[in-house]
């Protein structure tokens, strides 16, 4: 609260300390000011991330503090609307991530905008990253060969917990931004130009929590969570493990596309705040505090594997080193993790609901993904975190210019 | 379920020369005065675990011929009946006190015994989705005997060859066996407000709160196998316990009415919160008992 104790007396005419507050009278008496987050100044507010390029944006970019997700089942029925619908959605998508000013459709309809972010919409660093799942291409369309040649239904591997009514869907918006009402908007936005076209499947809302203390930001669990990325700034490590190439397996308009692969992990955090502090880091193979490997000092250390190989200090079935062994065959398999916490409300015995919108991207679902959670399966960890929900898409290819649409290489002959 | 490799890293010495990071972290052993017993062994806990052996034992004896009564009132066609003796065996098994999945001491057979459709491909209508929830869904939700005929079939011969387990093998006396063991002291509760009150491993019978007075028996089992040593570590945290474990016990029997349990989902909302809580207590109370009685722990 940000009862400013002089300003409510001056503003109010009170001159005496103490006096008895008087009988308001309409006019007389000045709203008290409101309670204010000290941070949320217009210079909080992030830079535009360019729309139009070879690769959509929120793979690559930094990824901001609100995440929405949100996983539509197409509702058009036949070629031309899907097309309809996906043109909608990138001049929706060119319009909210540039922001400005929505157009004035005057008096004789309901407001063009929500809004609920003011007069002009803030970019805010928006980024909305698209992703087809398999349904897309089941034969409505007339696409059904030309799906990337990866792309399945998400199934579950056996520590999953799939709920259908959160898994999968035709389409995923990935919705980033620097705060959450900014995300909210653009699907309300999306959601409003496309009622017809598409309907929410699920959706799920996360956040990056700020580095505490510093570093790599912590998941539900107390952990540094996304340390180890694979460095795709390097043109040979990003055309190797994310970006779909043209080679001739893979249909052409695929290529600077990648895979999503998006899931909803629930976490069992009070089981988990029930146990040890040596056993959480025992499974996750890090140090709580630093986020270092256990053998190291520092988060960015590079546990050393071969110098532990009967797991004396990081346990052979630590989760750092099932996921990634650091062998020459395991960097083939790395992935790009994009990961936010979600909480969302109470579970029937009384738990929170909350977890991790995990999130990597890849240019190969099975060699990289599937690879690392097949490793991972019947993980320590296993007991304290459940994949409910989710699905595999593939993030399409950059909308290039002006001109151009989502997945226009997709619809053209 | 978690890695002993510390344990042993400790019981070694190891711990701090090859992890420099542990230092820092490292957690401080409180010594309270006139009660400082020596570092835990392995060896301390054998009589426990041996005791323990035996009560498993007693258990898959007796839940032989009740999963022959299952299989013998669904072959005489008597869905009620049938319904009764599946509850009667799952909860023989249940008091075993050991975890369904695939890292329980039983392993894999864990899992075709009580484990749920999650985690398979097609869900409930996958092959390996089978046991005792597998006979669940038949009998409530298909109300098919033949399904349930099948299905009982396969549960029974999964009991069988649990009789074969090496309970020696399966329960060791050694660090791993130790540890695990002491694990089982909260995590049978853990288990029942994560899977059975939680609604998750619900097929149709709504008998979670009945689970929940067997996972609290078995808990009670070990924690009277651990209470001397718990006892010299911290004086009343197993009266306590104790009395959480009865206020758990007896607030799930108000689910029960003339022989019915009540499904959590059909609870009300005072009723569940009154049951979360005391086996979120209960749960609060018995989470150290692990690090009291970890092996080289004083």
């Amino acid at each position: 609260m940000n009862l400013d104790r002089r300003n409510f007396l001056a503003g109010s005419g009170l001159a005496a300390v103490g006096a008895a507050l008087p009988i308001p009278r309409p006019g007389l008496q000045k709203d008290g000011p409101a309670a204010r987050n000290p941070n949320g100044g217009p210079g909080a507010k992030l830079a535009a991330v360019p729309f139009h390029g070879a690769h959509q944006a929120g793979i690559t970019t930094p990824a901001p503090p609100a995440g929405c997700f949100a996983a539509f089942d197409v509702t058009a029925e036949h070629r031309a609307g899907v097309i309809e619908l996906l043109k909608v959605l990138t001049s929706r998508a060119r319009f909210l991530t540039a922001g400005g000013k929505p157009h004035d459709l005057g008096t004789s309809a309901p407001p063009a905008d929500s809004g609920t972010v003011g007069p002009t919409v803030p970019a805010d660093g928006l980024t909305i990253t698209v992703g087809v799942g398999s349904s897309l291409f089941d034969g409505r369309f007339g696409i059904h060969d030309r799906k990337p040649i990866h792309l399945t239904p998400m199934r579950p591997f056996p520590n999953d917990n799939l709920d259908r009514a959160q898994t999968g869907g035709d389409l995923l918006l990935q919705i980033c931004a620097g705060s959450p009402d900014v995300a909210i908007h653009a699907l309300r936005d999306i959601a409003k130009h496309t009622r017809g076209g598409m309907q929410l499947r699920w959706r799920i809302d996360g956040f990056i929590a700020p580095p505490r203390p510093s570093g790599t930001p912590r998941n539900h669990l107390g952990f540094k969570d996304g340390i180890a990325n694979p460095n795709v700034s390097s043109n040979l490590v990003s055309r190797a493990l994310l970006w779909v190439q043209r080679d001739g397996k893979e249909p052409d308009w695929a290529a600077g596309g990648s895979y999503h692969v998006c899931r909803i992990i629930k976490m069992f955090i009070e089981f988990w705040d029930r146990v040890s502090l040596e056993e959480q880091e025992g499974m996750i193979g890090r140090k709580r505090d630093t986020g270092a490997p256990l053998d190291g000092y520092r988060e960015d250390d590079i546990p050393n594997y071969r110098d532990d190989p009967n797991g004396l200090v990081i346990p052979l079935d630590a989760h750092i080193r099932l996921a990634n062994p650091r062998t020459t065959a395991s960097e083939y398999s790395r992935i790009l993790r994009r990961g936010y916490n979600y909480d969302r409300g109470v579970d029937l015995n009384g738990n929170l609901d909350m977890g991790l919108v995990f999130n990597c991207f890849q240019r190969n679902l099975q060699t990289q993904f599937e690879a690392v959670q097949k490793r991972l399966i019947g993980e320590p960890m296993i007991d304290y975190v459940s994949p409910v929900g989710g699905g595999y898409f593939f993030a399409l290819p950059g909308v290039r210019d002006q001109s151009d649409w989502y997945a226009r290489g997709l619809f053209s002959a | 379920m978690r890695t002993p490799a510390f344990v042993l890293a400790a019981l070694l010495g190891l711990g701090t020369t090859l992890a420099p990071a542990n230092v820092a972290a490292a957690p401080a052993h409180v010594t309270r005065a006139g009660a400082a017993p020596r570092p835990l062994q392995p060896s301390d806990l054998a009589p426990a675990l041996r005791k323990y052996r035996h009560y498993v034992h007693g258990k898959v004896d007796a839940l032989v011929p009740a999963v022959r009564a299952l299989r013998a009132r669904i072959g005489a066609g008597d869905r009620a009946a049938a319904e009764e003796a599946w509850l009667e065996a799952r909860l023989i098994w249940l008091r075993i006190g050991q975890d369904n999945s695939a890292y329980g001491v039983f392993g894999d057979l864990g899992q075709r015994i009580d484990g749920t459709a999650a985690g398979h491909d097609g869900g409930v209508r996958s092959a390996k989705f089978t046991g005792f929830h597998r006979v669940e869904w038949d009998l409530w939700r298909r109300h098919s005997l033949a399904a349930a005929r099948t299905d009982s079939a396969k549960l029974a011969s999964a009991v069988a060859a649990l009789t074969h387990v090496s309970l020696k093998k399966a329960i060791p006396t050694d660090v791993d066996g130790a540890s695990g063991f002491v694990l089982r002291s909260h995590e049978i509760i853990e288990d029942a407000v994560r899977d059975s009150l939680s609604g998750n491993d619900e097929y149709g019978s709504g008998t979670a709160l009945a689970s929940v007075t067997a996972d609290v028996q078995a808990t009670r089992k070990v924690l009277n196998l651990l209470a001397p040593l718990i006892k010299q570590r911290r004086a009343h945290l197993v009266a306590k316990a104790r009395h959480d474990l009865s206020r758990l016990t007896a607030v799930a029997r108000t689910g029960r009415h003339h022989g019915h349990w009540t499904a959590i989902k059909a609870l009300s909302r005072r009723q569940r919160q009154t049951i979360n809580a005391a086996a979120g207590q209960a749960d609060e109370r018995l989470a150290p008992i692990p690090d009291l009685l970890r092996i080289g722990n004083t």
